[in-house]
Formats: structure tokens, sequence, C-alpha cells
């Protein structure tokens, strides 16, 4: 790991800013395709690049650096009116935005792609630079006026803001900056100084009225400020645009300009309001380091409440109490560091819906809903690649291309959607698309096809849509680029179900398809239910678990030997946890039946106690035991003991299939497994 | 230490060294209002100020502007090395008087 302070820690804050720089300018040129007339986006795009070609070359990264400064100069042209947004140059952007990605990856760019996109943007540039040379009277070299000389006197109001000096600018500079440029006259406001007591030592009180005679142009201006701009109030006014000579500027001419009374600026100002939110960055590593910690003291705080507990002594009581209290609150607050909006994840798909969109001759648009939703990181980590692939499908199978849209009376411009919203302890994550809608017939024709169900069988509408999440399965007449292998959605089903999530689909034929993932918000931490069997203790989440009923012996000889229970009605079959786990200890006179939900239906898991409820860090069993599907974890309980925290889902299945191995011998045993 | 305050005869002086910038802003407030309420006047030495930023220039200012409301004496002593004033000047800064020896110094008031 790269030393604080280090050579190899700067490259890694500059790669992590890089990158987020990137996703920025993305986002800004999928939006100036729609709206190319939009300067404030060009100014955004321009920002960003001249982001990176600056932290780029500091940080030793000349390659990128060079790549970006063409791209810089094309966007240049276009913010002083020389150069149209077109098509074209949104696409060649994005797809340098791509190679320099790669650069900041310090992974091998495409040579040819990169040679490419110069040569075309040398080519768009020069076209400009060749008329631009033709239609100006004067040249400008290195940004002073040549011997004609034709200066314009701008007006310039400069105020910083609360973050100006605390994000590291000094005003000075920047006023000195501009009297580098011409002719300067200036005058300092200090009407926003406030009292003594009150004034923030960090932040600049002082603006400035200037008027600046220059040759230099309004963007050249612009840029002095352009790394402080979102932290300013600035404006850059041309008074007057005959050709002037700063000797002969009148010098009431100038004052009369800073006396204007819009010159005089108040002590409030737009941005007077308590300082914004500030954020630092953190190594995620550190903050799951730090959530551990957090854990194990919530640990060693359940043993100290049972410890006091078991003592008569007041004192340690209330201390244990206090510990509780705190040590729930930090908990509760550790979680909370970990949530962060999923808006960074859902803006991603914005160049895929694009790029497919164009790929397929498609027209769609991609519509964000809730993007302001917290998840775990984790959870957020996970959810790319799933999204991703609902998304191609959605593309690929669910839009019709334009002209059969219009056929159907359906708007040329097809919508993808994909909204978050919270449930209770879930959220809801969808992606829909106004297309084509599910073929059930077409499913279920395929399914019988691959012998996923008997011919015969009768699938409600949910069941047939369950069946794309099979490994293999698709209905699609041709394999794309994009989609049609039949592995996209089975990734999907494997990735919730990883997530401890589910999957629902709603179709309707000729209207669109809805697929909605129902994730927990976080995996650092379960809702569960402790349960005993003989010595060992387990925890069920209580997510699944739907209600507990107590087994009696009579319950058990009813049964005639079927591991089966009757629920208000309903007969549940049920597995016994003692003899999954080879747990030899006597009997309870009452034994206590978890009912479950799993996708296979309902279950009973039959454990001796019920201890209660509890809410607890899940500890990773590590390595060895990652394979064990049936244990999703484990904790450690306030007596120091550990608890497996179990899968209902996965024991249910276990239970199942070692049935049907059974069934082959054991007659008996086959009457509880579903679907005889 | 880049300012410090030396109090003869209920007279503050702070003085200013090297570089006063905002790495220091908020210890100079500091000593500024310390200076303000324990002192009967108020100069403030920058003879041997090496530069000047915002973050000083404002908390000078703002502290001349509360003296005078509060009938405080207040003075700038030492001549301001000709650099420093020079980029003030740049800079618009001409609300102080920074310009030479002015009119209490502390040499006088011993």
């Amino acid at each position: 790991m790269a030393t604080p302070g280090s050579a190899e820690s700067f490259r890694h804050a500059f790669q992590e800013e890089a990158h987020e720089i990137l996703v920025d300018l993305e986002s800004a040129l999928l939006e100036l395709n729609e709206r190319t007339d939009d300067m404030e986006l060009v100014g955004r795009v321009f920002r960003g690049l001249h982001t990176i070609k600056g932290s780029g070359a500091m940080f030793g990264f000349d390659e990128l650096a060079n790549f970006t400064h063409k791209l810089e100069n094309a966007f240049d042209e276009v913010r002083n009116g020389r150069l149209a947004v077109s098509a074209e140059l949104v696409d060649l952007t994005l797809s340098a935005l791509d190679q320099i990605k790669a650069m900041v990856e310090e992974q091998p760019a495409a040579q040819d792609a990169v040679t490419q996109i110069q040569d075309r943007l040398l080519q768009m540039t020069g076209e400009v630079g060749a008329v631009a040379m033709a239609a100006i009277a004067d040249t400008r070299v290195g940004g002073k006026s040549a011997a004609s000389g034709i200066e314009h006197a701008w007006r310039i109001r400069f105020a910083p803001g609360p973050c100006l000096m605390r994000y590291g600018s000094d005003p000075f500079l920047l006023v000195r900056e501009l009297g580098r440029m011409g002719a300067l006259e200036v005058a300092a406001n200090m009407d926003a100084v406030p009292a003594l007591a009150d004034l923030d030592p960090e932040r600049c009180y002082i603006s400035w009225d200037m008027v600046l005679h220059t040759s230099a142009t309004h963007n050249e201006i612009r840029d002095v400020f352009i790394f402080v701009e979102d932290c300013c109030e600035l404006s850059i006014e041309a008074i007057a645009s005959q050709t002037t000579q700063p000797a002969d500027c009148e010098a009431d001419k100038t004052a009369k300009a800073l006396d204007d009374p819009r010159s005089k600026s108040g002590g409030r100002r737009s941005y007077d309001s308590a300082d914004s939110a500030s954020s630092i960055r953190v190594p995620a590593a550190k903050l799951d380091h730090f959530v551990n910690l957090v854990g194990e003291l919530v640990t060693v705080q359940a043993r100290l409440s049972e410890l006091a507990a078991s003592r008569d002594d007041v004192e340690i009581t209330a201390v244990a109490e206090d510990v509780e209290r705190l040590a729930s609150a930090l908990r509760e607050n550790s979680m909370n560091i970990r949530m962060m909006p999923i808006r960074s994840t859902f803006e991603k798909f914005r160049r895929l819906v694009h790029d497919l969109a164009r790929d397929l001759g498609k027209a769609v648009e991609l519509t964000i809903e809730g993007a302001e939703t917290e998840l775990d990181k984790t959870v957020i980590d996970h959810l790319g690649d799933p999204l991703m692939h609902l998304i191609r499908n959605s593309m690929d199978h669910g839009i019709e291309p334009p002209g059969k849209r219009t056929a159907q009376g359906k708007p040329p411009l097809a919508t993808i959607h994909l909204s978050a919203r919270y449930s209770g302890a879930s959220v809801l994550i969808g992606v829909s698309d106004d297309g084509r809608g599910i073929d059930t017939g077409a499913v279920r024709a395929r399914a019988i096809e691959k012998g996923l169900i008997a011919p015969e069988s009768v699938l409600s509408d949910s069941e047939i849509y369950a069946l794309i999440f099979q490994p293999g399965f698709s209905t699609a007449q041709q394999v794309t680029d994009i989609s049609g292998r039949g592995v996209g959605m089975d990734v999907v089903r494997k990735s919730v179900e990883g997530l401890r999530g589910s999957i629902e689909v709603v179709s309707k034929p000729g209207a669109g398809t809805t697929v909605t993932l129902k994730l927990p918000l976080t995996l650092a931490i379960i809702d569960g239910l402790l349960v005993t069997v003989g010595r060992a203790s387990f925890v069920l989440p209580l997510v699944n678990t739907l209600e507990c009923i107590e087994l009696s012996r009579d319950e058990i000889d009813r049964a005639e030997g079927k591991r089966l229970i009757n629920v208000r009605g309903e007969i549940v079959p049920y597995i016994r946890l003692r003899e999954h786990f080879g747990i030899d200890e006597p009997l309870p006179d009452y034994e206590q039946v978890m009912v479950v939900e799993t996708e296979d239906g309902r279950y009973g898991l039959i454990v001796d106690q019920v201890l209660g409820n509890c809410q607890t860090v899940i500890k990773s069993l590590g390595r060895v035991y990652q394979h064990i599907q049936i244990v999703s974890g484990a904790t450690i309980l306030g007596n120091g003991t550990v608890a497996l925290i179990l899968d209902p889902q996965r024991l249910v299945q276990e239970g199942i299939r070692s049935c049907r191995l059974n069934a082959r011998g054991h007659p008996r045993a086959s009457n509880y497994a579903k679907g005889g | 230490m880049p300012v410090t305050l030396r109090i003869d005869d209920a007279a503050g002086t702070v003085q200013l060294q090297d570089a006063i910038d905002v790495s220091v802003a908020a210890e100079l407030k500091n000593i500024l209002v310390e200076a303000l309420h324990s002192s009967s006047a108020l100069h403030i030495d920058v003879s041997h100020v090496t530069a000047l930023d915002a973050a000083a220039v404002q908390l000078l200012w703002c502290v001349k502007r509360q003296a005078s409301q509060a009938g405080v004496p207040f003075s700038i002593v030492g001549k301001l090395k000709d650099e420093v004033a020079s980029a003030l000047q740049e800079v618009g800064i001409t609300a102080l008087d920074w310009t030479a020896e002015t009119a209490t110094s502390v040499a006088e008031g011993d």
C-alpha cells in the first residue's frame, strides 16, 4: 500500500479523482448530445478535460495529458463558437474517454484508436482553424496582442465564496494573474468583512470590482478562474467593443465603471448561508475495518450485559446499559457510513443505453427515479452486473425498432426506466421498459423443449417468467453480441441470490416488462431469530421466517412417519435440523417448527428452542467454508459462543435433494419432496 | 512564531513575522482578539512581514475597524517591505495605511 504523502499515493488520488471526472464527463456528453447548444454543458466538458489534462501532467501521465489536450482544444473551439457540437464530435469524445480511462488505469491504450481519434480531431479543429485564420484580422501569439493590438475593456466582478480559500486557492493570485493579461484597474471591497468575533479566518470576505483592458478573449479571462468557478461569484462583461489602448483610457471612464452602483456588492451574497457539507474520501478497506471493529465492540458489549445481569450490582448494570446504548448508536452510525446513493450506478448506464441504441438502430432514452436511495456499498458494488444484463436484455429483446413501434401506435422513442425505493428493510430496484413484453407462449415452448417443464404442466404467468432465469434459457432466435446465449439472466438470478434478494417479473404483451429486484439494505447485519438445537446455536433470518409453531409428540404421531405438519389446513413439510447437522443430544418434550418461506414453497425447520430476536453482525466463515451454501456466516453471541447463520433457501434445497436421493432406496422419505 | 503579542504599559504590539497567510490566520485572529481586549492601544508591527494574503489582510482591516469603533488607538508600525506593499497594491488593497512609519510607534511610547 502507498504510504501517505508518497508519489504512489498521489497517483492513486489522481486516479480516483480522474474516474469521477470521467463519469461526469460521460454524463455531460450524453446530455450535450440531446442539447447541442447548451454552453453550460460545453463548459462543463471543457473544465473536466482541462482538469484531467492538468492533473495528469502533474502526476506524470504524459501520454494522457497530450491526448486530452487535443480534446480540450476541440472543445475550446466549441466554446468560442468556431466549432459546432455534432453527434460525431460527441461519439468521438466518448471513444476518447474510453482510451483516457485505460491510460488512467495505466493499461495499454489501443494505439490505433488513439491515433484515429487524434487525426479526426485535428481534422475538425484544423478545418476550423483555416477558416478562422482567414476571418480574423489580428492573430494572437502566446496570448499577447500582436502589433495591431485590438483590446477590449472588461468589467469583472469577483467575490470568493466560503470555500474558495479552504480549497487552497488564493484570491490575490487570481487577481494578479488578471493583471498580467493587460492593464487592470482594481478596487477591493471590504464591506462584507464581519466583526472580528464572527470572522471565519479561512474564508475570504474581500471582493473585487475591476476593469481589465486586454486583447484576451472572454474565455481566456474566464479560464483564470476555471478551478474556482464553483466557489465564487464571477461576472465578466464587455464594457465597450471599440479599439482602445490602455494609455488612452480616461481615468474617469474607469472610475465611472467602478462606481457603477451594481459594482457595490452588499454584505450578503447568494451563497451567504451555512457552509455546504463537505465530505472526505476514505478507502473502502479502512471503512470495512472500522465496521468490523464496531461489530467486535457490540459482541463484547453483549457479553458485558450478560455478566452485568448475572451479578447483582446496580452500578455495573448502569454502566453496562450505558455501554449498550453507545455501542448500539455506534453500530447504527457505522452502518450508515457504508450507505451510498445508487445514483452513480444508475448514471453509468446512460452510456450503455446510448451505445446499444446506436448499435441496434433503436431510439431509447433512459429515465431514472430514486437515484438518491441509499444502499450498503457492498450491495451497490454487486448490482452493476445484474442491472447491465437486464438492460441489455430489454434493449435487445424487449424494445422494438422505431418503425415497428410507430406501426403499433407507440412513440418511436422507447423508454427504459430505472427506479429505486425503500420497502421496509429492503430496497426495490426496478428495470422497466415499454417494449413488446414477454411472450409467455414462446417461453413455455422453449422450457418444454429444454425439458425444464413437462408439456402438460399448468403454470401461472409468474412461474413462466421465473423460467427465463434458468441457466441456458433463451428464446432468442440468434445469438447477438448483446444477448441470446441464455447466460445473462442466470447471472442476474445468481447475483440477486448472492445478495439474499429476490426477483419479481411483471409483463404485459405489447406494453412492456418490469423486473423488480428486492434486496436487503445491508449485507453486514442481519435481523434474525436465535434458536438452539441441542447445545448448538443458530440464527435464522427474520425476513424468511413466517411463524413459529410448537411441534408436539402427538403431531409427529399423527403424521405417521411423514415429515409433515398441518398449519391451519396447509400441509407443510419439515426438516429436522438436529438430523441435518448430526446433533445427537436428548430430544426436548416439545420442539419448535420455524415455518420459512422459500422459492420452493413453505417449509418447516425443527429446532429445540427459540430464544428470541437478535440483530447481529455477520462474520464470514472464510474461504475454507465458503462452499458450504447452507451457512451464510456466523456471529458471536453474548456468552462468547458462535452461532451459525443459516440460509433457509439452501437448507430446503439440500433437504429436497437428499430426499430425492434417498427416495430410490427409501420410498417413505420421498413423501415430503415437493413435486413428487 | 509568526505572530506574537507583547504588552508594555497596557499598549499591545502584535509582531508579525515572515509570511502571514491563511495557515496562521486562526492564530492571528486569536491574538488580535486578545490584544484588543487587553490593551489600551494596539499596534501591528509589519516590518518583518514577507507576504500577506487575503486572510491576513482582512483580519488586520477588521481589527483596525473594531479598534476605531471601540475608541482604541490603532496603528501599523514599521515599514512594510516594498515587494509586499506593491503586491498588495496590485490587488487593490489600500484600505490599510501601509506606508512607512506611522503616527504612533511603540518606541515613542517607551
